[in-house]
């Protein structure tokens, strides 16, 4: 039975006020105002495809690929860890310290790291003082310290995604795969990942997204070299192609009604 | 169980702990004074004025967002609208910042805002901080017993009543947790800041742009007192959780 509680046209007229920023940036990566005669062009879309962009747009890609992928394991194993082994006490004291990387403010938290993470930060002068040579594992020229800054950052957002779906799992399955006496390995492979495989998906799609827009990571650890979706779209900002900027948004855009359709034709098929 | 237990409280402690190093930093003594970045920072006038601008305008984003989530929280118990609203919360959670405040720099421009406005930069912000708002109370809802609601409408009690007098008290710790959230979204908050607060700075402003620059240790101070204010927020809203399941407990003896 629907529980009608609200005139809907109340919520939709506050969707499309909402929606308007996005369907100015639609609008604006199609048509272009030249000599005062609006005309609809491609040139946002042209310039994203130039190999020197797309190289660009690549590098991001390949980075949160990489990110999301490191974090979604590592979220899901602190996951299972806290879900399976751990009183709901503990579990919400875990859960809301968690919350602090992601809530602090961005250049603090980006500052520290680089504190600890940088070539002459407190993590590699610690390991050298356990040599006679100087020892350096975080640098900039690797990119370690990138992908472990970001990794950290997207961490949480997984460990959300992830820690609900397996609270939801029935008690059941896991008292009878202890009265089955399975092995602690069996029973996270057979119960905990089979069960819990959508969240791993979402969590893995939402923190590409995460991570494909964090951008101070990049600059305050990796140097003004390395790509970032920021320094991306600063650089299509001082080449006044910001065409190419919503251009840029509407890939996005069509990438998330993808997820979203695919999660919704998901869900109708399990269902 | 013990030894997960410690792996989990060391795993905590390196994702969390980092975060604190600027600490170290901000209490180097000088003449024997560890506290004397931090009377420096506090005499900035600019330090002082972007955190209260920072301040005011998070507790305005969080009331907003209070208001807002909860409207439109309510397609919860509609299914199509709510699967209209899930897209809807994709499109602000996933949009890189950059690119919407663009947007909206633009949308500014064609309604004939030239020079930068502060009521862009808030709803850029209030749209920043909804889909957690929703989400929010949307897990709450779910737990809500939905034969509640479909009494009360059985009984004859009008949809207002049943939203003011049920869904509003049995929401108030979900409500809270969305004010405390917005405002350290917003307080906490850079791209949408950069791109859209023209000429007044905001805090992140403020911090992002002296740490970048890196001038003297009085800023890790500054950061120190941000950190700071997170931290204090975050363990009122464990109290308040901890007084909650308390006052439950208490109920149910």
């Amino acid at each position: 039975m629907e529980k009608k509680l609200i005139d809907i046209r109340i919520i939709y007229c506050l969707l499309i006020i909402l929606a308007l920023p996005f369907i100015a940036m639609v609008f604006f990566s199609f048509v272009a105002n030249s000599n005062g005669f609006i005309e609809i062009n491609f040139q946002g879309f042209q310039e994203l495809s130039k190999s020197v962009r797309l190289q660009e747009i690549r590098a991001i890609c390949y980075r949160s690929l990489i990110v999301s992928f490191l974090s979604t394991i590592i979220a899901y194993l602190i996951s299972y860890l806290l879900v399976i082994y751990t009183n709901k006490k503990f579990q919400i004291f875990f859960l809301i310290l968690i919350t602090l990387p992601f809530l602090a403010n961005e250049a603090v938290r980006v500052f520290s790291w680089q504190n600890v993470l940088a070539e002459n930060g407190l993590f590699n002068k610690f390991i050298s003082s356990f040599y006679k040579n100087e020892v350096t594992i975080f640098s900039s020229a690797s990119d370690i310290n990138i992908y472990t800054t970001m990794v950290i950052t997207c961490i949480p957002f997984a460990i959300f995604i992830c820690t609900a779906t397996l609270k939801i799992i029935p008690d059941i399955y896991w008292k009878v795969s202890n009265d089955l006496k399975l092995h602690q390995i069996t029973k996270f492979i057979k119960i905990g990942l089979p069960l819990s495989k959508t969240s791993i998906y979402a969590s893995m799609i939402i923190t590409f997204f995460v991570s494909f827009a964090l951008s101070s990571e990049v600059s305050f650890l990796g140097g003004a070299t390395k790509v970032s979706t920021r320094g991306f779209v600063l650089s299509l900002m001082s080449a006044n192609r910001f065409d190419s900027i919503f251009a840029f948004g509407v890939i996005l855009l069509v990438f998330i009604i993808l997820f979203y359709l695919a999660f919704f034709v998901f869900n109708k098929l399990k269902f | 169980m013990k030894p997960i237990i410690y792996l989990l409280v060391g795993i905590l402690g390196l994702l969390v702990i980092p975060i604190f190093s600027l600490f170290f930093l901000s209490f180097e003594a000088i003449d024997g004074n560890v506290f004397r970045w931090y009377l420096e920072i506090l005499k900035n006038g600019n330090f002082i004025s972007a955190f209260f601008i920072s301040f005011i305008t998070s507790l305005i984003i969080s009331i907003l967002t209070i208001i807002f989530s909860f409207i439109i929280s309510l397609s919860y118990f509609q299914r199509k609208i709510r699967l209209i609203v899930i897209l809807f919360i994709l499109f602000m959670g996933l949009m890189p910042p950059d690119i919407l405040s663009i947007s909206i720099n633009k949308l500014a421009q064609i309604i004939g805002f030239n020079k930068s406005n502060l009521f862009f930069l808030y709803f850029s912000l209030v749209q920043y901080c909804l889909p957690f708002g929703i989400i929010i109370l949307w897990t709450r809802y779910y737990f809500i017993d939905e034969y509640l609601i479909i009494t009360s409408q059985d009984l004859g009690l009008h949809k207002k009543s049943i939203i003011l007098k049920i869904l509003l008290p049995l929401s108030k710790t979900a409500l809270i947790s969305v004010f405390l959230f917005s405002f350290l979204l917003t307080f906490n908050e850079y791209p949408r800041t950069y791109y859209l607060s023209g000429s007044v700075e905001f805090l992140s402003e403020f911090l992002n742009g002296k740490l970048s620059s890196g001038t003297d240790n009085s800023i890790y101070a500054g950061g120190a007192i941000s950190i700071l204010i997170t931290c204090f927020v975050i363990i009122a809203y464990g109290l308040i959780l901890k007084l909650k399941s308390s006052n439950s407990s208490a109920d149910a003896q």
